[in-house]
């Protein structure tokens, strides 16, 4: 996998500078002047990589940094890395789709963070995200609707109570009135009294048998009111449970915030405390709120976890299932989720088999005068040279071990091998990579701290030194140059000792400052060696360290408002550097000399880079037969090997520019190396500056072979070749030819008019093409 | 067996080699030509009436289709017999080699592409000595989606005939090959064709064929009336009267020339 593009936010300076491609050969250079952000770019790169943020890496209005990193991957790899299996179908099949994958890298609040899919796979997770959302969203809304049911329900059941009471009371007074009705029947004997009282009692007969059934009915109603509340309240319970689980969430964030700010204070302090003692108390500080902080976190998750169990549940309760049942289903669907890989975790298993990020600076990387073994054992990255000892140990093959050797005779015969060793490697890597001999030697020798150091007396430490035929000296007292030199050999030995088979970017802050112009161009030279092995970033101002021919390998890195160091950064690519300012550019003009689009040959834009002298008379020719009404600057290279330099020149002084070429097997290789090297095969964006004019061998072909006959080599025999090869064929000099052609146009010998419909079709169909592209 | 005998069965024999060699001569030209199966499904409505004057023929036709376009063309080369034969197989060639490279498909390049190439094959560059060697056409290129006609002529005319109404589209005053002056480009002549439309394509061997009453050339007059006379039968009919009237024409007078016409009516 190899790393082709990059985007950062919110990190520093840097707000949002977007995608921005690497050069495709491995080296890509970043200029800039001071704090422009440069270093920014190679820190955030870093902490991709690694995670570690520090709190100087926020921006003013702490917003949370976000770093992307786009790389080419092999199908075969990923698929061998990853389980299959839990890789979602869906992606599963975006994957074998996409030519790149896109990891990123996004900061929470408490500086941790976590990675995600790029775009060209996120949206599947978005998309199912956005599905549970929506369920959640119709859950809740239910919910709402459930709660005022139970409210209604709630109310009714005591008038119903009343009703049922009232019925009750009321077919008892009838029964009461019967009952006083027969007995008044037995009383009076009279017919016609009786006849009434019998007529009396009917109707209340019937009175009665309608209360009853009156009664009944409430009575029924009553109980189903009942059930429906009793429905509703174990409806509510599970509601009732998500609110407590929602508290608790609430609760423990808020443990998690203060557990965070605790955090916080005790990192501020770190390296601020006078003694070691103190240093060390707060250092099982910082463990103990890590631990709680991880405890915490963990307890969120888990409560998020239920949360979205008793929400799933709760839908299946609407649907009418037990809450019982639906707890079993919302579990079962949940963890059924789980069989594939979260966007994090798909991240997770593809950072293993990314390249690794090294970050190469002054501070850690440069090889120290001591280290103490202490924090080589508890890998203190904070040590001073911490990485360049690392590296020493790597190669040397030692660990903490080596250094328990209790024999001090045999100890010290060891170390005087490993400095031999060592030495011939470095003198050889000098001798290849400069093509110098150089006679330093390195040596590092086991010592421990004496009384006057009372901190650390009796304590080992590594010491190194650098000597040649006249004297020893620490590394410290050594010219910075053979340091960064020495170091940088480590880095690279080391690097290529690693066995992960992982792919290595080498992220390098202002390699060889200190070196001589001289040097600094052996270390250009040492870049171009390793680049098939390890990928370069790196930042600089020397105009040593750019190569002119190769200026695509430029970003350029400058803030928004010039000299205002509040202004956020902006980086261009090689394409675009015509957009930064002058002070950034500054190290490629050191290397041309004068900027060239202040003069007059060259415009600053609507200029057209040509395969040689006579293309350019052609051309010339062409625009004045065609009344061609836009400002167009040929520039004639000398041949079309010598097209790219130009345009590297071109880009160097941020002059906007054309390549136009032919479709002979010179033009056709130089248009596909530059697509290639200057728009990374991207064939729209190339489109927009190289014209293609694949059809015609060369510019003579725009000409009909009768009016190639007529006007330009003026012979009457048959053509039945290509112009450009009768050319060849008959060793005409096309330069001659094309001059005296542009004479005949200028002085009007030949017009347009002259000319057949072929060849003012062709002239005209190529000036459309050339003036769509021109300003 | 007496000498004079000798003789005469001695040319017999000559001649009956040199017989079976024209035939043998023809059978390769006619192979070279475009196949009637070919031309009936190219072009569906259309008649070739080519009456050679010996065996073999210095007129020659041309039909092929090119991606969307359909070119057809009728040759006329200098000479008659075997020299024309040779031109018009080397015209047939050279026209395939044309169409089967890169670019646009335009009658006048066709033309122009086909002069370099007769002029290269024949050495010729414009001397007073030279051979003048050369063939005369009308080239049509048909775009049957859009229905337009670009013609091209080198000497020969082009016959449209709409609703009996003849026009005739003139040809370049220059042959395909050198000529006195130097080479210029073919005029590309384009019209919008519409249903029923029949051009007609030809070489000079039917206005230029004496006979008749007078012993006079038949003219290009007379023979524009005939088309125009015929233009609203089928195919095969006006082929057949082409034939009636040229066979009555010349009566027992020698053919002077190849005679070629070629009608076709794009649907």
């Amino acid at each position: 996998m190899q790393l082709v593009a990059f985007k950062i936010k919110n990190f520093r300076s840097i707000v949002d500078i977007g995608w921005h491609q690497l050069a495709h050969d491995n080296i890509t250079s970043l200029i800039g002047q001071n704090e422009s952000g440069k270093t920014s770019i190679l820190e955030a790169l870093k902490a991709f990589h690694d995670g570690l943020l520090i709190e100087d890496m926020l921006r003013s209005d702490l917003s949370l940094p976000e770093v992307s990193c786009k790389f080419t991957f092999s199908l075969a790899e990923v698929e061998n890395r990853i389980d299959k299996r839990k890789m979602n179908p869906e992606i599963r099949k975006l994957i074998h789709t996409v030519e790149f994958i896109s990891l990123s890298r996004v900061w929470e609040d408490d500086m941790d963070s976590h990675m995600e899919m790029g775009d060209e796979l996120q949206e599947i997770y978005n998309e199912r995200a956005d599905q549970i959302r929506k369920r959640e969203l119709k859950v809740l809304n239910n919910l709402e609707h459930l709660n005022r049911d139970i409210a209604a329900a709630s109310k009714n059941p005591s008038k119903k109570n009343d009703e049922v009471a009232w019925t009750a009371e009321k077919v008892e007074t009838v029964r009461n009135r019967m009952k006083e009705l027969k007995r008044n029947m037995r009383k009076f004997s009279a017919r016609d009294r009786r006849t009434e009282l019998k007529k009396e009692l009917e109707q209340e007969e019937e009175m009665l048998e309608k209360l009853k059934e009156t009664l009944l009915q409430k009575k029924t109603k009553q109980e189903e009111k009942r059930d429906i509340l009793d429905a509703l309240e174990e409806k509510n319970s599970v509601s009732k449970r998500l609110d407590e689980i929602r508290e608790q969430i609430a609760q423990k964030r808020e443990e998690l915030l203060s557990a965070q700010e605790q955090l916080k204070q005790v990192l501020q302090m770190t390296g601020m405390y006078p003694t070691d003692k103190e240093q060390r108390a707060a250092e099982i500080k910082e463990e103990i709120f890590r631990d709680e902080i991880d405890k915490l976190k963990s307890e969120i998750a888990k409560l998020q976890e239920d949360q979205s169990i008793q929400l799933l549940a709760l839908e299946y309760v609407f649907e009418g299932m037990s809450i019982e049942n639906a707890v079993q289903s919302a579990t079962k669907e949940l963890n059924s989720g789980k069989e594939f890989y979260s966007s994090t975790e798909l991240a997770e298993e593809i950072f293993k088999i990314l390249p690794d990020f090294e970050l190469f600076e002054d501070f850690g990387s440069l090889l120290p005068n001591r280290i103490d073994l202490e924090d080589v054992v508890k890998a203190n990255k904070r040590a001073e040279g911490y990485k360049a000892a690392i590296n020493f140990l790597t190669i040397t093959g030692l660990d903490y071990s080596f250094f328990q050797q209790p024999s001090s005779r045999i100890l010290k015969q060891k170390i005087e091998n490993l400095n031999g060793e060592l030495t011939l490697n470095f003198q050889d890597f000098w001798r290849q990579n400069v093509g110098k001999n150089h006679k330093i030697k390195i040596n590092f020798e086991l010592s421990h701290y004496d009384h006057t150091n009372p901190e650390k007396s009796g304590k080992p430490f590594i010491e190194f030194w650098i000597k040649d035929e006249q004297e020893r000296l620490y590394p410290k007292q050594r010219s910075r140059g053979v340091r960064w030199f020495l170091s940088f050999f480590l880095e690279l030995k080391a690097t290529a000792m690693d066995k992960s088979q992982r792919n290595k970017v080498l992220l390098i802050d202002e390699p060889g400052v200190s070196l001589h112009a001289r040097a600094q161009e052996d270390v250009l030279k040492v870049f171009d060696d390793i680049k098939e092995k390890i990928q370069i970033i790196y930042t600089t101002h020397s105009p040593h360290l750019i190569d002119v021919n190769k200026l695509y390998r430029i970003l350029a890195v400058q803030r928004a408002i010039e000299d205002d160091m509040k202004s956020e950064t902006l980086v261009y690519s090689a394409r675009a550097l015509k957009s930064a300012t002058a002070d950034t550019l500054s190290p490629i003009y050191s290397t041309m000399g004068a900027r060239l689009s202040q003069q007059e040959i060259i415009k600053s834009s609507n200029n057209v880079v040509v395969k040689d002298l006579a293309s350019f008379y052609f051309l010339k020719a062409i625009i004045a037969l065609t009344g061609f009404e836009k400002e167009c600057y040929f520039l004639p290279a000398s041949g079309a090997e010598s097209i790219p330099m130009m345009v590297n020149i071109l880009i160097g002084w941020g002059i906007d520019y054309i390549i136009l070429n032919f479709g002979n097997a010179e033009e056709r290789g130089v248009h596909e190396q530059l697509r290639k090297e200057q728009y990374d095969n991207k064939i729209d964006l190339a489109k927009k500056q190289m014209l293609f004019m694949e059809e015609y061998q060369d510019t003579e072909d725009l000409f009909s072979t009768i009016d190639f006959k007529k006007f330009v080599v003026k012979v009457r025999e048959g053509i039945t070749v290509k112009n450009s090869d009768y050319l060849k064929d008959n060793n005409y000099s096309r330069a001659i030819l094309a001059s005296s052609f542009l004479q005949e146009v200028n002085s009007e010998n030949v017009s347009f008019k002259n000319l057949d419909d072929e060849t003012r079709d062709n002239l005209t169909h190529f000036v459309q093409q050339l003036a769509d592209m021109l300003n | 067996m007496k000498e004079s005998t000798l003789t005469r069965e001695k040319l017999l024999e000559q001649r009956r080699e040199l017989m079976a060699s024209l035939k043998y001569a023809s059978f390769i030209q006619t192979a070279v030509l475009p196949g009637q199966k070919y031309m009936e499904n190219t072009l569906k409505k259309f008649f070739v009436f080519h009456m050679p004057r010996d065996i073999v023929s210095g007129d020659f036709y041309y039909c092929v289709r090119k991606e969307d376009y359909i070119v057809v063309a009728a040759g006329d080369c200098t000479g008659h017999g075997v020299p024309g034969a040779l031109m018009s197989i080397m015209g047939i060639s050279f026209l395939n080699e044309i169409l089967s490279i890169r670019g646009p498909i335009r009658s006048s390049r066709i033309l122009n592409l086909l002069r370099e190439r007769v002029m290269k094959a024949l050495h010729q560059r414009g001397y007073e000595l030279e051979n003048k060697d050369a063939m005369d056409m009308s080239l049509c290129v048909f775009h049957p989606k859009t229905k337009e006609l670009q013609y091209s002529g080198a000497n020969n005319p082009l016959f449209h005939v709409r609703n009996k109404v003849l026009t005739e589209i003139k040809a370049d005053k220059m042959p395909v090959g050198v000529d006195a002056i130097e080479e210029s480009s073919f005029t590309n002549h384009t019209m919008q064709l519409k249903p029923g439309d029949i051009v007609y394509l030809f070489s000079d061997g039917f206005p230029d064929q004496f006979g008749g009453p007078e012993n006079k050339k038949f003219k290009y007059g007379p023979f524009r009336e005939l088309i125009i006379d015929i233009a609203d039968r089928s195919m095969e009919e006006q082929k057949k009267e082409l034939e009636r009237v040229i066979t009555a024409w010349k009566g027992d007078v020698f053919q002077v020339d190849d005679i070629l016409v070629f009608g076709i009516q794009f649907i």
